[in-house]
């Protein structure tokens, strides 16, 4: 009789206001209908943003192609950093190297895109290699700098293609090389493809866009409170300790995640009495809180790798994944998830495991391959004096 | 309340106190020696009573366990060791470098058939001096032997000579160095283990560590959500959301280099026929047969799809009804009454699956339901652990198996694929796979190493010793209760002395 009684109070008591109803997800909740304009005018668009599906959202127009065009540059960004570690890391590791090969023009390249001091690698470059790297390494040893274009390519295909990405990178070109960047024969009689390093670097630049949006449209389905409070800081502003210690601690990571939970379910519980049904239909469908939790915890990962703590990040990552569909990228698991994951691996030691992320990058974003395949390179080798271990179930 | 109440004994049964974890196995391990483990729940048993001399840090670099320093020749021929003089076995006896020349010699001797045998295949030889020095003289150079020597060390003093047998006595009385003691087989086919005292780098901090035995995964689950449980090693996929929502559980990704498969026995007609074997995958739906189980990812060979091995040019093999029929009717088959027949014989085969193989039973139904509409008469078998041991691995007495295999890092599939693989017992054979495994192990060039291994996914392809089906979503699944928890990917426990339970 309490329970049916309950169920026909027609209003439920007064919630205790919540910064959250003052961002994005609570403007859905009060005004869906402001929603629905907002939405309307690039509805495809939004969609493929909301679904991170950045390719199909760029293509658009408006706020949120831009957006996803913005993404898909910070990813892009991620994407070059990883395959930079990777090919410090694995030309480190592999001793002796391959007689004659080009892999240290390659990995020097890759230092050089990304800061680093890339003379180790081509000093590396033997007599024996093929003339075309030759000419190559030397004449990036005379010029070792990418923010102009080349002097004289001399018609050196590895020259061409450096020169090609100068190029779109300084708006004197819409196009830039993509794919393969070298093949030479393997000891085996197969070919060893080389990837090309600068095609994530590439790409970082020339997504990024320069308009900014403003209002609703700016903010919506990301990890900010407002334009200025965004991630660990909405985190703060919510009541929710983001500090994460001086130590790489895996606990603390679990019980900020904990405590964030229990802001956002409770803010949930709050909304699922009192909104309206086409607000409850929105909160359910776009899985509203989901995503934003989903977004702050990333953001909150990507600031313990800055902070050098990568046991962390893995933890605040997998608090973030959405395990319905835990190798799938969808509303809650976008691509930024995997490559923070991949990278938090990746810094932890568990060189295998950054692989698992970085395969789903792979299917939707070709220019995660040439990562993934140093990476794996890496991963062979750390296990290359291993006995492996199989057992059943 | 139905299941509540099916779940009363289990609950009243529980014996453990808040220091002990509780950790549910599919099926209890059908033997606790380290010569002869090849199932997982083994695996992680071996964890908990022994130690190697060397294992993993939580970086994944090799560390020493047993060791205390070495030294390894510049001829790269032998690796002297010290042993730690402050280890003891279970019973107080303290390890000594006989116990590892015991281990090594028990592995090799032919006579005690351990499946481990492969493992110190590159030892030659073991000599010992005084009571702590250990020299391993190898058959080959070796640049980080180390990273080899992680298998688990036996008590010499506890067996009678280097050839052990399944049976010993050691099997219900394990002694090993790790950081727990056996204590007790319980009547319900759980296990009690107490932190040993005197183990490496100290107690281990949780006191109490309880394996049941609790066949259904589902189950598994419930008890998880109502605290009968501290962990559960493998979710299945369609439980992860329910568990991911509740705040009392943690999920970590585990065991994800694991792939299922259905494999034929190849010393058997008419499985010993390439186009046989192709037919029979040809008539699976392999999408059909993964939906009830959960979400997972469709394979074409033998590694899952992020390993560097993995052969992205090989597409998953698809229902092909007219492809089979070819295939069937090249190898001699006739269609009768829409049945495949040969020489008057119809095609008749059996289907042994393991007991506890988690979601077995929807799968077989479901595969013997399609191999019959595509005019295979199928029998099926369920098999204990003992059973499948026996008639499986030593006997090879069987048609097909649906299994899954799991890998640590390497995913190193010669034991698998290699004609002299120590678990190939499906005798498949192949000149240019056995090459390219042994191409594959010998290289030091990653990127020769993983074009010999994608060739030889195309070929295990294209041979089908085995229908290749497909990766599940792996993860375990821990009470927040229990702090400090780090998982090995493959072992599991090998890190256990931290964890400990919290508030």
């Amino acid at each position: 009789m309490l329970l049916l009684w309950l169920s026909c109070t027609p209003t439920a008591p007064p919630m205790a206001p919540s910064p959250l109803d003052s961002a994005w997800m609570g403007q859905i909740m009060a005004q869906p209908q402001l929603f629905t304009q907002t939405v309307d005018s690039e509805r495809t668009a939004w969609v493929a943003l909301h679904a991170n599906s950045w390719r199909g959202a760029h293509r658009g127009t408006g706020t949120p192609a831009r957006r996803a065009s913005d993404l898909h540059a910070d990813l892009a960004l991620r994407v070059a950093g990883l395959e930079a570690t990777g090919w410090e890391r694995t030309l480190s590791a592999w001793s002796p190297l391959p007689a004659g090969s080009a892999l240290p023009f390659f990995a020097g390249l890759s230092a050089l895109e990304a800061g680093g001091a890339p003379t180790k690698w081509w000093k590396l470059i033997d007599t024996d290699a093929d003339p075309v790297v030759l000419q190559a390494t030397q004449a990036m040893l005379k010029q070792p700098t990418l923010s102009t274009r080349l002097a004289d390519t001399m018609g050196n295909p590895l020259l061409e293609r450096v020169d090609q990405h100068l190029a779109a990178r300084l708006g004197e070109s819409e196009e830039w090389p993509s794919g393969t960047a070298w093949t030479e024969p393997l000891s085996s009689g197969e070919a060893r493809s080389i990837p090309d390093p600068q095609l994530p670097w590439t790409l970082s630049v020339m997504l990024l866009s320069t308009d900014q949006a403003v209002g609703m449209e700016a903010l919506l389905f990301s990890d900010c409170l407002s334009a200025s409070v965004c991630g660990p800081d909405a985190m703060a502003v919510l009541g929710v300790d983001p500090n994460l210690g001086p130590s790489d601690n895996p606990n603390l990571a679990r019980s900020i995640a904990q405590s964030l939970d229990q802001v956002l379910d409770t803010w949930a519980r709050d909304q699922r009495k009192n909104a309206s049904p086409e607000a409850l239909g929105l909160l359910e469908d776009l899985q509203v809180v989901q995503k934003f939790r989903g977004q702050l915890l990333l953001s909150l990962a990507d600031e313990a790798l800055d902070q050098g703590h990568p046991k962390q990040a893995v933890v605040l990552v997998q608090y973030a994944m959405d395990l319905n569909a835990p190798r799938t990228l969808g509303p809650v698991n976008s691509p930024t998830h995997f490559a923070v994951l991949a990278q938090a691996h990746l810094e932890s030691g568990h060189t295998r495991e950054a692989l698992d992320a970085l395969e789903v990058l792979t299917r939707s974003y070709p220019e995660a391959v040439g990562a993934d395949e140093i990476l794996g390179d890496l991963a062979i080798l750390e296990g290359l004096d291993r006995q492996g271990d199989s057992k059943e179930n | 309340m139905f299941s509540l109440l099916i779940m009363a004994p289990l609950l009243s049964m529980s014996t453990a106190g808040a220091a002990s974890f509780r950790y549910a196995e599919d099926q209890a391990p059908g033997i606790v020696n380290p010569l002869f483990s090849t199932t997982m729940g083994e695996a992680r048993v071996n964890e908990l009573l022994f130690d190697g001399l060397y294992s993993d840090s939580q970086e994944l670099a090799t560390v020493p366990d047993l060791v205390q320093s070495d030294e390894l020749s510049e001829d790269g021929l032998t690796l002297t060791l010290r042993l730690r003089s402050d280890v003891s076995w279970h019973d107080g006896r303290p390890l000594q470098g006989q116990d590892v020349a015991f281990t090594v010699q028990a592995m090799k001797e032919p006579g005690t058939l351990s499946t481990e045998a492969g493992r110190v295949s590159f030892i030659e030889r073991v000599e010992t001096q005084g009571d702590s020095l250990v020299v391993l003289h190898f058959t080959e150079p070796q640049v980080r032997p180390q990273d080899k020597l992680t298998f688990k060390i036996l008590p010499s003093h506890a067996f009678s000579s280097t050839v052990v047998t399944r049976s010993d006595s050691f099997r219900t009385r394990p002694l090993g160095t790790g950081p727990y003691k056996l204590v007790t087989y319980n009547d319900d086919n759980s296990i009690t283990f107490q932190a040993n005292s005197e183990g490496l780098g100290g107690k281990a901090r949780i006191a109490e560590v309880v394996m049941r035995e609790v066949s259904d995964k589902s189950y598994q689950a419930k008890l998880l959500l109502y605290e009968s449980l501290e962990g559960l090693v493998r979710v299945l996929p369609r439980d992860l959301a329910v568990l991911q929502n509740n705040r009392k559980i943690e999920l970590y990704p585990y065991q994800t280099n694991s792939w299922w498969y259905v494999g034929f026995n190849q010393a058997r007609a008419p499985f010993d026929d390439a186009r046989v074997r192709q037919a029979m995958s040809y008539l699976v739906d392999v999408d059909a047969l993964l939906a009830p189980v959960g979400t997972g990812e469709v394979l074409s060979g033998p590694f899952v799809r992020s390993s560097p091995f993995y052969n992205h040019q090989v597409s998953p093999r698809t229902y092909n009804d007219t492809r089979a029929a070819t295939l069937l009717e090249e190898a001699g088959f006739a269609s009768e009454g829409g049945m495949w027949t040969r020489d008057g014989e119809p095609l008749t085969v059996t289907l042994s699956a393991h007991r506890t193989l988690e979601s077995a039973q929807e799968v077989v139904i479901n595969l013997q339901s399609q191999l019959r509409s595509g005019g295979v008469t199928v029998e099926v078998e369920f098999l204990d652990e003992a059973e499948w041991k026996a008639r499986i691995w030593r006997q090879q007495d069987y048609d097909l198996v649906l299994s899954q295999w799991s890998f640590d890092r390497n995913e190193d599939v010669r034991e698998q694929l290699h004609s002299d693989g120590a678990r190939n017992f499906g005798s498949y054979s192949n000149p240019e796979v056995d090459a390219l495994l042994n191409e594959a192990r010998a290289t030091r060039d990653p990127q020769v190493k993983k074009a010999a291994l994608r060739k030889v996914h195309a070929l295990a392809s294209q041979d089908s010793p085995m229908i290749f089906l497909w990766t599940l979503d792996s993860y375990s699944a821990i009470s927040t209760r229990v702090d400090d928890v780090v998982i090995h990917p493959f072992y599991f426990f090998t890190w256990v002395r931290q964890w400990h339970m919290g508030s």
